[in-house]
C-alpha cells in the first residue's frame, strides 16, 4: 500500500454550480499534502467528500485501500480519518474539555475507563493537561483550535484533514501548532491560504484550481 | 454574563454532591407548597433566607430576583382578595375585598418567595454545567439533557453573533426608532441569527458523525455522595417531617 488517499476522475456539482471537474490526487505515505486554492473554490467541500458528508460524487474515492461508495463504507472510514473543522465552535459541542475529548473513544467502543485513559493522554501529549476541567465556551480561540485538534487525535486516526487550521491563530499558537503538526506521525492535508505556515509543514503543495 | 453562577467563590454547600443539593432543593421547594399556615411557612421562609444569608449570596443579585417575583405578587394581592368571600374590608360597587383573601394571598406571597429563595440558594450557586451533569445521574430524560447541555453550550455563541450584528449595525448608523425600517431590520436580524443556528447545527451533526456519534450521548464526571451528604440528607427530611407534623397536628 502506497498511497492512503487516491480521488481519481472526481467530480461533483452543487445544484446552483459545479464544484469538483475531473479532479484527481493522491495522498501517498509520509505526506504532509498542502493545498491552497482561491476562496470558494471548493477545498472545504472536497475534505467533506472525502468524510462522505456530501453525497453524489462521480468518479473514484479510494481511501486507505477502501473503495467508499456507500454511507457504510464511510462510516468504517471516518474510524481512520480526523477532520478538523474550520471552525472549532463547530466541532467543540461537549459542555467540558474533557468529555469532549473522550466522546470520539466512546464511539468507538472503548469502555469509559479506557476512554478516560485515552483522553488524559492525547491532553497531556499536546500539553494541555490543564484545560482538562475547563468548559469549552470559555476557552480562547487558540485553545478551542487545539482541543478541538485532541479530540481528534484522541480516535487515533491513520490520517488527516484539516481545513484551515491557522485561521485566526495568532504567532504564539501558529508557532505551536506548527510544532505538534511537523511531529506527528500521521499523513495529512491541510488546507491553508498561509503560505509560509505550508512551507513549514507541507511535504508537498497543491494547487486547487477552480472549477467555474 | 447569562450562564455565570452567582458567586465564583467555593460555597459551603459546593461540600456536598450536586445530586444531592438538586434533591433537597426539590424537597424544600415543595415543603412550602404543602404547608398551610403563616407560622410553619414563616419558619420556612426563614430556613430558605438563612441558607442564602450562608451561601453568601451578593445583595444585589438576591434583590433582582425578589422585584422579578414580587412584582407579580403585588399584582396578586391587589386582585386575588376580590374574589374571596370573608370579612369585608373594602368595597367597591358590588365587589368586596375580603380579609380572608388577603391572608390567602399574603400566604401565596410567601410560599412564593420560599422557593425562588431556596432556588437561589441551592441551585444557582452551581455551575449550570454541573446542574446539567446532576440531572442526568438523577437519570432525567437524556433527551432533556441533552437540550439542556447543548443550550448552555451555544447559547453563549449565538449571544456573540447577535452581539456582533448589532455592532455592525450600530457602525452604520443604525437607530432603533418606530418605523417600519427598524421592524423590517430585527427582521433581519432574527432571520439571520436563525439561519445562522439552523447551519451552525447541521456542522454541528456533520462533527459528531465524523467523530461516531451513534445517538448516544455521555456525561464523564462521576460524583461519590458521601457521609456529610447522607448527613445533609438526614438533616432535611428530619426538618421537614418536624415542620409538616407541627403544621398539621
Amino acid at each position: 500500500m502506497n498511497s492512503l488517499i487516491s480521488i481519481d476522475n472526481l467530480s461533483f456539482e452543487f445544484p446552483d454550480h459545479p464544484v469538483l471537474k475531473e479532479f484527481t490526487l493522491e495522498l501517498n505515505a509520509g505526506e504532509r499534502l498542502g493545498i491552497s486554492g482561491p476562496n470558494g473554490s471548493g477545498k472545504t467541500t472536497l475534505l467533506r467528500l472525502l468524510m462522505g458528508l456530501e453525497k453524489g460524487a462521480i468518479g473514484s474515492l479510494t481511501i486507505l485501500d477502501r473503495s467508499c461508495k456507500t454511507e457504510s463504507d464511510f462510516q468504517e472510514i471516518r474510524k481512520e480519518v480526523g477532520y478538523l473543522f474550520q471552525n472549532s465552535d463547530d466541532q467543540l459541542f461537549c459542555p467540558t474539555v474533557f468529555e469532549d475529548v473522550a466522546f470520539g473513544p466512546i464511539n468507538q467502543g472503548l469502555s469509559s475507563k479506557e476512554a478516560h485513559d485515552i483522553a488524559h493522554e492525547t491532553l497531556e501529549s499536546l500539553g494541555l493537561s490543564d484545560l482538562r476541567r475547563r468548559i469549552t465556551y470559555k476557552l480562547s480561540y487558540g485553545q478551542k483550535r487545539l482541543v478541538a485538534l485532541a479530540t481528534i487525535l484522541a480516535m487515533k486516526p491513520k490520517v488527516l484533514l484539516l481545513d484551515e487550521p491557522t485561521n485566526g491563530l495568532d504567532d504564539a499558537s501558529e508557532n505551536r501548532l506548527t510544532q505538534i503538526l511537523t511531529e506527528l506521525p500521521q499523513e495529512m492535508i491541510i488546507i491553508s491560504h498561509n503560505q509560509p505556515f505550508l512551507e513549514k509543514v507541507a511535504t508537498r503543495t497543491q494547487l486547487f484550481e477552480s472549477v467555474s | 454574563m447569562l450562564l455565570e453562577r452567582v458567586t465564583d467563590r467555593q460555597t459551603l454547600l459546593d461540600k456536598l454532591d450536586p445530586r444531592v443539593r438538586v434533591f433537597i432543593a426539590g424537597i424544600l421547594s415543595l415543603l412550602p407548597i404543602v404547608v398551610d399556615r403563616f407560622e410553619t411557612a414563616g419558619i420556612v421562609l426563614g430556613l430558605a433566607a438563612l441558607v442564602c444569608l450562608l451561601e453568601r449570596i451578593p445583595g444585589r443579585y438576591l434583590i433582582q430576583r425578589c422585584i422579578a417575583v414580587n412584582t407579580f405578587m403585588v399584582m396578586m394581592i391587589a386582585i386575588l382578595p376580590w374574589s374571596v368571600r370573608g370579612e369585608v374590608i373594602v368595597t367597591f360597587g358590588n365587589l368586596e375585598y375580603s380579609q380572608e383573601g388577603l391572608l390567602q394571598a399574603l400566604l401565596i406571597l410567601v410560599k412564593c418567595n420560599t422557593v425562588m429563595l431556596t432556588f437561589t440558594a441551592w441551585i444557582s450557586t452551581m455551575e449550570a454545567v454541573v446542574l446539567g451533569h446532576a440531572l442526568d445521574k438523577l437519570h432525567l430524560p437524556s433527551k432533556l439533557i441533552h437540550l439542556f447541555l447543548f443550550t448552555l453550550r451555544y447559547l453563549t455563541v449565538l449571544e456573540d453573533e447577535y452581539r456582533q450584528l448589532r455592532q455592525a449595525m450600530a457602525l452604520r448608523q443604525f437607530r432603533p426608532k418606530l418605523n417600519g425600517h427598524t421592524l423590517k431590520t430585527f427582521g433581519n436580524l432574527v432571520g439571520m441569527l436563525l439561519v445562522r443556528a439552523l447551519d451552525r447545527s447541521e456542522r454541528i451533526m456533520d462533527a459528531m458523525i465524523c467523530r461516531g456519534y451513534s445517538g448516544k450521548f455521555y456525561t464523564m464526571r462521576h460524583y461519590v455522595v458521601r457521609t456529610i451528604d447522607y448527613c445533609a440528607i438526614a438533616c432535611v427530611v428530619l426538618l421537614t417531617a418536624s415542620i409538616l407534623g407541627w403544621n398539621f397536628v
